[in-house]
């Protein structure tokens, strides 16, 4: 059907495929639990009871560590409640069905096939509330565009990647900020699409969560078509670098600036190591000429990280907008590191999945009129209509999402294998 | 100045040819490409409201077409017409697109006023940090702070010269998140009544905008008015007892806690060497130059263009202020207000200059002490030599 590009376990397989393309069992082929792997069901049954425990205990006492511990806990809960009530009702069909009043063994077994439709809906949702929630899910981010190696054509190409992010926000009602857009040689539109030679562009998607819509479109995009400069009709590939950086807009809310400050914080930046440049223009300044440009750089000097602005007339906003792309850096880099380490611990093989910048992730080609997603597998046709940020690059954009979840599901497998299995290796030590 | 190379022309006309029309004033390519940007956006956004009205509700396709066209020829239409403004008879940017950003306000900007300066909104930003720093330590402690306290009284601040009102605009909105909404008094005067209409303008623009502090019921917490601060009547108004009720005119109330101002202050020979065209062309020499009469009448022995200062410091005298921010033309300004400030009859306890980014370390060569007489006088940021920053005890 389509490729999974990692190593499959046989009997998580059915948790990692989209939902939407599930298939509805037939009641009577398969076993009711066969789909949620044990070690996960017995985790999330662990972490209901704690969760029951803690919140008889808050009932008597409340204490808000305790109460904020509930409040991550009950996802897993209730998912669990949800399923098991499921599983409770499938044996309760079952033994209807060997009830002797006919009638009511048909309705037991219509009734048992959708039951078992849905439970495999609920384990995924079940197995999906275990993995740990992305730190950044609920944030604004920013989605930084730039053209891979390589001649014009990845920069037209860019143009039309940044176009689609940008059109993809608007139909779906998010709030997006264009915090810079560089071409190359002008300002003008070439080729036949009016794409222009894009050298960097970064959008800001202010809305609450947009860090976990956009966290699957990070990485290589390759096109191949044929450039409207070619004269000779050759397909040219070439690849545009998409950067998913969460991000905390400076003036949002409180919590922002508690962040900003924390020096724990991901978004933390010693503003001592930052060194700030203004472009200084000769001459007198002040009330003697009126320039219109401000431009800013930031260097975060232990990195040497560095960024520039300059596309706004305000230079308040320039400062602003550079900051919050110097912060967001840093922080993609900190978590970068992080996750490295975490990685490293899990020495599993689905590291080798780890979404990096150097892989590419989709395809758009052109003359086949197809785009295809190389994690999830899926294949669209239609590629106007997902440059334009229609229909289909919302189809894309959600097997990516499904694929995201499912590698994480493995990986908490995989982590729950290995704690098994040293459990397994002290126990026989010290038996010995 | 150097001229434009053919060569460059060149190519900047094949990329688009109001690029080329915007190099004279830009000088660069990436601030012409900037530029029209800028002129671009501002014209889709000033047009776009009014075709909506033209496409009636029952229009069919072919009337939309029209308009839709209409509007494409229109905005290209626009875009030619502001472009050569800028480029070919080299208006500012500001007067051309009528306004610049300061801040967080937006300032709208009109031939007879001064546009506001980036090095300005540079200044108004650390003094409303300081002054921030200041209430939270509790040094100015009756202003603001707490909400439910009626008795507090507004912090007064005063702007002579105001110009666009851009100054005494931005400290009220910088201000206003400590001092909780419009415990901000400002005073705003200027000789110039295009600039004082101007600045109402601005007033209520911005608060439309919602970036100003909505003025608590029934009175105007900033208030521009016409003066000639050289005035004699203008300075015995000031004098008036504010709990007077038929003192009329500004009750200022000494003693006030801030006293801005941004005056003339480039001299003759500099408004001739120094200036930028589109400055000598298009901006007030009213705003920029003080008048040659001035010093023969009052004070005559300052140089030319330092006699708003010497009018400012004997107002300083009247109005009492905890803080003053005064802003120069260079260190070499600063150090002669300085001279002038020491021998004020009731001393300052702190003396500074700030360069244009008073927030910015300085580079190499930049002095951070001036001497004015046996005085050390520290000099902060990076830049230019920019304002003189003059604090009172308590
Ligand atoms: C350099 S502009 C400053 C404007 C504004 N504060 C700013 O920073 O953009 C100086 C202003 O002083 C005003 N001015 C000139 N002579 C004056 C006088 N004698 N009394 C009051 N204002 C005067 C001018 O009209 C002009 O608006």
């Amino acid at each position: 059907m389509f490729r999974t590009p990692w190593v499959c376990r046989g009997r998580i397989k059915a948790l990692a495929r989209p939902l939407s393309r599930q298939v509805l069992r037939s009641a009577s082929t398969d076993a009711p639990s066969s789909n949620l792997p044990l070690v996960l069901l017995q985790r999330a049954r662990n972490i209901a009871t704690e969760h029951d425990r803690l919140s008889t205990a808050l009932e008597t006492e409340f204490d808000t560590k305790t109460a904020k511990r509930v409040g991550e806990l009950s996802r897993v809960a209730a998912a669990l409640k949800e399923w098991e009530s499921a599983q409770s009702s499938i044996a309760e069909l079952t033994t209807l069905l060997q009830s002797k009043d006919e009638e009511l063994r048909q309705l037991a077994q219509d009734e048992l096939s959708s039951t078992h439709a849905n439970l495999d809906t609920l384990a995924n949702a079940l197995s999906t509330s275990l993995t740990p929630r992305d730190p950044f899910a609920d944030m604004p981010c920013l989605l930084e565009i730039r053209p891979g190696p390589g001649g014009m054509e990845g920069r037209y190409f860019a143009d039309a990647v940044f176009r689609m992010y940008r059109q993809y926000c608007s139909r779906m009602g998010l709030r997006a900020n264009v915090l810079k857009y560089e071409v190359v040689d002008g300002d003008e539109a070439m080729g036949a699409s009016s794409e222009s030679p894009l050298q960097e562009a970064v959008l800001e998607v202010l809305d609450a969560g947009a860090y976990d819509t956009f966290r699957g479109e990070a990485g290589m995009h390759r096109v191949q078509r044929i450039p409207s400069t070619e004269k000779s009709g050759r397909v040219h590939t070439s690849a545009v670098a998409v950067w998913v950086l969460p991000s905390f807009p400076e003036n949002d809310s409180d919590m922002t600036a508690q962040n900003f400050n924390d020096p724990d914080s991901l978004f933390y930046v010693d503003p001592k190591e930052v060194k700030v440049e203004k472009m200084r223009a000769g001459g007198a300044g002040g009330q003697h000429v009126n320039k219109t440009e401000s431009a800013i750089r930031l260097t975060h000097e232990p990195t040497g990280i560095s960024v520039s602005m300059q596309d706004s007339r305000s230079q308040h906003q320039n400062r602003d907008s550079a900051w919050t792309l110097l912060r967001s850096r840093l922080a993609q880099k900190k978590r970068e590191a992080r996750e490295e380490e975490a990685w490293a611990l899990r020495n599993s093989v689905l590291s080798k999945d780890k979404i990096t910048r150097g892989d590419k992730i989709r395809t758009y080609n052109y003359s086949q009129d197809r785009c295809t997603d190389h994690r999830s597998g899926l294949d669209v046709h239609n590629i106007a209509d997902v440059l334009a940020g229609g229909e289909n690059l919302v189809k894309v954009m959600e097997s990516t999402k499904e694929w995201l979840v499912g590698r994480a599901i493995e990986a908490l497998l995989a982590e729950e294998e290995a704690a098994a299995a040293i459990a397994a290796k002290e126990a026989k030590k010290s038996k010995r | 100045m150097p001229r434009l190379r053919p060569s460059f022309i060149r190519r900047a006309h094949n990329i688009s040819s109001h690029l080329a029309t915007l190099l004279p004033a830009c000088r660069d390519l990436r601030s012409a490409q900037n530029e029209l940007r800028w002129i671009r956006e501002h014209v889709s956004s000033s047009l776009a409201p009014a075709h909506e009205h033209n496409v009636t509700s029952r229009s069919c396709v072919t009337k939309t077409a029209v308009a839709v066209i209409k509007k494409h020829l229109d905005t290209e239409v626009q875009i030619d017409r502001l472009c050569r403004l800028r480029g070919t008879r080299g208006v500012p940017l500001q007067y051309v697109l009528g306004s610049q950003p300061f801040g967080d306000l937006d300032i709208r900007c009109r031939p007879g006023v001064l546009i506001p300066r980036p090095e300005t909104e540079a200044w108004v930003f650390h003094l409303a940090d300081l002054v921030r720093n200041v209430i939270a330590e509790g040094a100015l402690s009756r202003p603001g702070g707490d909400v439910d306290d009626r008795t507090a009284r507004p912090l007064k601040i005063v702007d002579l010269c105001s110009g666009s009102g851009c100054i005494a605009l931005l400290l009220s909105s910088l201000l206003r998140s400590h001092l909780r909404g419009s415990d901000v008094d400002i005073r705003g005067f200027d000789v110039e009544p295009r600039a004082v209409s101007l600045a109402k303008e601005n007033l209520a623009y911005n608060l439309r905008r919602r970036v100003l502090p909505r003025p608590r019921a029934g009175r105007q917490n900033v208030v521009f008015e016409k003066a000639d601060i050289f005035s004699e009547d203008w300075l015995a108004s000031l004098h008036h007892d504010p709990a007077d009720p038929n003192a009329g005119g500004s009750k200022l109330g000494a003693p006030i806690d801030i006293f801005v101002s941004n005056p003339p202050y480039i001299s003759m020979r500099g408004y001739d060497c120094d200036t930028g065209r589109s400055v000598r062309n298009y901006e007030p020499r009213l705003a920029l130059v003080p008048h040659e009469s001035l010093r023969i009448s009052s004070f005559a022995d300052c140089a030319p263009e330092d006699v708003f200062y010497a009018r400012l410091l004997e107002v300083a005298e009247i109005l009492r202020p905890k803080f003053v921010v005064l802003e120069v033309g260079d260190l070499a300004q600063a150090t002669r207000v300085l001279e002038m400030a020491v021998r004020a009859p009731r001393p300052w306890i702190t003396m500074e200059v700030w360069r244009d980014w008073p927030d910015m370390a300085p580079e190499e060569g930049e002095d951070q002490v001036v001497r004015i007489g046996g005085l050390q006088v520290p000099v902060r940021g990076s830049g230019h030599g920019r304002t003189v920053f003059l604090q009172r005890g308590a």
